[in-house]
C-alpha cells in the first residue's frame, strides 16, 4: 500500500485512473507561483529586447505615413563603418575602465579603514553613504555649480596653482572633462562598492591573521596573503558589476557634458539617447542598443567564467 | 482554558487554512477592483430629466500652460471658450517643452497622433504635415474672413490646403539693458563689427560684467542650435538649401567667425543657459540676441529689470531675422474634428487673436491687421530690434533639413565647439561638419 503510494507521488497515476485533484494542484503550484514573474519578464525585458533586435533589421520612419522596412544588416553595416560608433566605444571602455579602477580603489581604502576600530565609527559609516544616497539630479547640480567657471569654488583652488591665472573651464576642455566625468561618477558609486567590501573583510576569520603575526608577517603580507584572496570573489563581483554600471551611466553625463566637449564624453548610452530622442533615428538607435547588449552580455559572461573556474579551482 | 475554548480554537484553526485564506484575500482583492471599475454611483437626484446636457470633450496639448504670461492667457481663453457655449469643453493638457516634441513623435508611431488639438514648433509642424496626419484648416479664415495671413503660412501648405494656423510668432532681436549702455556711454551698433566692439567695451571680465551672451555648450545641444542658427543672418547666409547644406559658404563660414569673435571678447565663456539669464536678469550681461518670448517671462521672472530693457536695430545691411512660427493643428484621427475646429475658428476669430497675443506680450501678428497700434506703442523694447524686421523661418534657412533639424544642428554645435574650445578654425571645422551634413543628406533623400 505504502509503495503504491509513494509510486504515484512520482510518477503520476497508473494509466486510466483519474488523477487526484490535490496531485495536480502540487503539480501545477510551482508553474503557478513562477508564472507572475515570467509574465513580467517577458513582457517588460524580454518581448522589448527581442523587438529590439528586430527593430534593428528594419528601417522605421517616425511620425510617417511609410511602412516599416526590411533592410537586413544595413545598420549594422552603417554602425561599422561609422568612424564615430568606434570613437564612442573607445570613450565608453575608457570611462568604464577608469570608473572601475578609481571607484573600487576608493572603495576598498575606506573599507580598509572603516574596518579598524576608531571614535566615532558608526557616524563616520553612515556619512560614507551620503554620496551614494543622494539621487543623481542634485549631484549633478551640485557639481555643476562646483564647477561653474564663473562662480565655481573649485576655482579658488585651481588658481592657488602656479601658471593658473584664470579660470580653468572645467567641462568644456576634453581632459578635463572626462577626468571630472570619471570622479563624479566614482565618487558617486564607491560607498556601494566600500560597504560590500568591508562586510567580505569582516567575514575573513579573526584566527587567519592571528596565526600570521605569530609567524611575522607584516602588515603588507597580512593584507597580501589574508585579506586579498580572502576578498578576491567579491571583488571580482564588483569588477563586473562597476562595469556594469558605469557603462550604462547616462544622468551624469547627459546633464553636465552633453556627451561633448567634441565627443570626449560621448559614451554609448549617450549615443543612443540622440539617436534615438533627439534624431528619431529609431532604426539605427536600435542597432547601437544591439551592440550595446553584446558588450554587457560579453563582460557578464567573463564573470560567470571566472565564477565556474573558481568553484572547479576550489573543488 | 476550558475545553471547550480548546476546541473552539482548534476549530477555528482547520477551517482558517492557507488555501481558505488565499481564497477569501482573492475574493476580496476581486471585489475590490469591481467597485474601483464600476462608474461612481450618482446621487438618485441627478438623474433625471434636469441633468446638463453632455458635452463633447475636445483635448488641446501644448506646452505653455504653465508658462507665465502665456499659460495665464491661453487658460482663461479656453475658460472663455467653454462659458460661451454649452456643447464643446475643450481640456487643455500640458506637457513640458523639452518632452513635447518627443513625445508627439513616439506616439504617433505608436498607433495614432495624440489629442484633437496640437500646438507645434516649426520643427515638428512639416512632420506633421508631411506625414498626413492634419485636417485642413482653410474653414477657419474663410469662416472669420481673413485674406491678411502672414507669408510665413506657405510652409504650412500642402496641395494648396493649410494645415496650420500660426498662433504664436516668436522672433529674433538683440536686447539690451539700457542702463548698461548709459553706464557705458554707448549707442547701439550699426554693423556687425560695431556690434563686436560696443560688447567688448560692455565687457569687465575680472569684475564679472559680460557685453553679450549666447548659449554655447554642447551639453545644451537644442538650446545651442536654437540660438546659433540666426548666425547666419549677419552675412545673409542659409545653412542649407534643399538637401544640400552650405556649411562652407562664404556667408556662414563668416558668421561664425562673428560668433567666436563675440564669445573671445565679450561672453561669460562655459557659463550654461540658467547662468546666462541669471546674469542678464542681474544687470551682469548687457545684451543678448533673444527671442520675443523671453521678454514676456522677464516680466514675472525679472520685473526690475523689464523696465530697463531695450532692442538694438539689427546690425546687419538685410536687416533679416528669424521668425519661429507655431502652428495650431487639428488631428486627422480625431473623433472630434468638427468641436476642435470650432475652437480653432473661436481662437482665430481677429479680436480674440488680438486679445491673446497682447495677453501673451507677444510682438509679432499672424495675421497684421489684428495688430492694435496702442498695444504696439506700449511696448518700449519693441523698436527698433522687433519691428519692420524682414523675417525668414526655419523652413527658409536649413531648408530639407528641417525634418532632421536636431540632427543636422548637432553636426554644427559639435563642429563648431571645436572652434570655441579647441582652437580649431572655423574653416576646418566647418569642413567636417559640411561632409557629415552631406552624409546625413545622403540617408534621408
Amino acid at each position: 500500500m505504502s509503495e503504491h503510494v509513494e509510486a504515484d507521488a512520482l510518477t503520476g497515476p497508473p494509466r486510466g485512473v483519474k488523477a487526484r485533484p490535490l496531485l495536480r494542484r502540487r503539480y501545477l503550484l510551482p508553474f503557478a507561483l513562477v508564472l507572475p514573474i515570467v509574465i513580467y519578464e517577458g513582457l517588460l525585458i524580454v518581448y522589448p529586447i527581442v523587438q529590439g533586435i528586430f527593430g534593428s533589421f528594419t528601417r522605421i520612419e517616425l511620425a510617417s505615413s511609410a511602412a516599416t522596412t526590411w533592410v537586413g544588416w544595413d545598420n549594422y553595416e552603417r554602425m561599422f563603418s561609422d568612424p564615430a560608433f568606434w570613437k564612442v566605444i573607445r570613450v565608453t571602455l575608457l570611462f568604464t575602465g577608469l570608473v572601475i579602477v578609481v571607484a573600487l580603489t576608493v572603495g576598498l581604502l575606506t573599507a580598509l579603514l572603516f574596518n579598524r576600530p576608531f571614535r566615532f565609527r558608526p557616524f563616520a559609516r553612515g556619512m560614507l553613504m551620503m554620496p551614494w544616497a543622494i539621487p543623481e539630479v542634485p549631484v549633478v547640480m551640485i557639481f555643476i555649480w562646483i564647477l561653474s567657471p564663473q562662480f565655481g569654488v573649485v576655482n579658488i583652488l585651481a588658481r592657488m596653482l602656479p601658471g593658473v591665472t584664470k579660470n580653468p573651464q572645467w567641462l568644456q576642455v576634453p581632459e578635463l572633462a572626462m577626468g571630472w566625468m570619471v570622479l563624479i561618477s566614482s565618487w558617486k558609486a564607491f560607498p556601494f562598492y566600500s560597504l560590500v567590501i568591508l562586510a567580505a573583510l569582516q567575514a575573513i576569520p579573526q584566527e587567519l591573521y592571528e596565526s600570521a603575526r605569530v609567524d611575522g608577517a607584516n602588515r603588507l603580507q597580512l593584507f597580501w596573503n589574508i585579506t586579498f584572496p580572502g576578498i578576491g570573489s567579491t571583488l571580482e563581483l564588483l569588477v563586473v558589476l562597476a562595469a556594469i554600471f558605469s557603462f550604462k551611466q547616462f544622468t551624469i553625463i547627459f546633464l553636465m557634458t552633453g556627451g561633448g566637449p567634441s565627443g570626449t564624453t560621448e559614451t554609448i548610452v549617450i549615443r543612443i539617447f540622440n539617436t534615438a530622442f533627439r534624431f528619431y533615428d529609431y532604426s539605427y538607435a536600435t542597432a547601437l542598443g544591439v551592440a550595446g547588449f553584446v558588450v554587457s552580455l560579453a563582460v557578464a559572461l567573463v564573470f560567470i567564467m571566472m565564477q565556474v573556474r573558481r568553484a572547479e579551482d576550489s573543488a | 482554558m476550558s475545553d471547550y475554548t480548546n476546541r473552539r480554537q482548534e476549530g477555528s484553526r482547520s477551517t482558517l487554512n492557507r488555501r481558505d485564506f488565499l481564497r477569501s484575500a482573492s475574493a476580496l482583492a476581486g471585489l475590490g477592483l469591481l467597485a474601483a471599475c464600476a462608474p461612481a454611483a450618482q446621487p438618485a437626484t441627478e438623474v433625471g430629466a434636469d441633468a446638463p446636457m453632455e458635452r463633447t470633450t475636445v483635448r488641446y496639448l501644448s506646452w505653455w500652460f504653465e508658462e507665465g504670461n502665456r499659460g495665464e492667457t491661453w487658460n482663461n481663453f479656453v475658460d472663455e471658450f467653454n462659458e460661451y457655449q454649452a456643447e464643446i469643453e475643450v481640456v487643455a493638457e500640458n506637457i513640458p517643452f523639452d518632452q513635447y516634441t518627443t513625445k508627439t513623435i513616439v506616439g504617433t508611431q505608436s498607433g495614432q497622433l495624440d489629442g484633437d488639438i496640437i500646438m507645434a514648433t516649426p520643427e515638428l509642424a512639416p512632420r506633421l504635415i508631411q506625414s498626413d496626419l492634419l485636417v485642413p484648416l482653410d474653414d477657419v479664415l474663410i469662416r472669420n474672413d481673413i485674406t491678411d495671413l502672414s507669408s510665413a503660412h506657405d510652409a504650412l501648405r500642402k496641395d494648396g490646403h493649410l494645415y496650420g494656423l500660426d498662433m504664436v510668432t516668436v522672433a529674433f532681436g538683440i536686447l539690451y539693458n539700457k542702463d548698461r549702455y548709459e553706464e557705458a556711454n554707448i549707442t547701439p551698433a550699426t554693423t556687425p563689427q560695431e556690434w563686436v566692439d560696443v560688447s567688448a567695451a560692455l565687457t569687465d571680465r575680472e569684475n564679472q560684467k559680460y557685453g553679450f551672451f549666447a548659449t554655447h555648450l554642447v551639453s545644451e545641444p537644442s538650446d545651442f542650435w536654437f540660438q546659433l542658427e540666426v548666425w547666419c543672418m549677419p552675412y545673409d547666409g542659409i545653412w542649407a538649401e534643399g538637401t544640400t547644406p552650405l556649411l562652407t559658404s562664404d556667408p556662414i563660414i563668416q558668421g561664425l567667425k562673428l560668433f567666436k569673435q563675440m564669445y573671445d571678447v565679450a561672453m561669460p565663456q562655459g557659463a550654461d543657459n540658467p547662468t546666462g539669464y541669471r546674469l542678464f536678469q542681474n544687470g551682469d550681461v548687457a545684451q543678448g540676441l533673444y527671442v520675443s518670448a523671453a521678454v514676456g517671462a522677464f516680466t514675472k521672472d525679472a520685473p526690475d529689470v523689464y523696465p530697463k530693457l531695450r532692442s538694438a536695430p539689427i546690425p546687419w545691411e538685410t536687416n533679416k531675422s528669424i521668425a519661429r512660427i507655431h502652428p495650431m493643428m487639428i488631428n486627422k484621427d480625431s473623433e472630434v474634428v468638427e468641436e476642435s475646429m470650432e475652437f480653432v475658428t473661436y481662437m482665430y476669430q481677429p479680436d480674440n487673436y488680438r486679445r491673446m497675443v497682447e495677453g501673451c506680450e507677444d510682438v509679432i501678428f499672424a495675421q497684421p491687421s489684428a495688430a492694435r497700434q496702442e498695444y504696439l506703442d506700449g511696448l518700449e523694447w519693441l523698436k527698433p530690434g522687433f519691428f519692420g524686421v524682414d523675417y525668414l523661418t526655419p523652413f527658409d534657412i536649413v531648408g530639407d533639413f528641417v525634418y532632421n533639424f536636431n540632427e543636422f544642428g548637432q553636426i554644427v554645435i559639435t563642429n563648431f565647439a571645436d572652434v570655441l574650445i579647441a582652437g580649431k578654425s572655423v574653416e576646418e571645422a566647418m569642413e567636417t561638419a559640411q561632409v557629415q551634413a552631406e552624409d546625413l543628406a545622403d540617408r534621408i533623400s
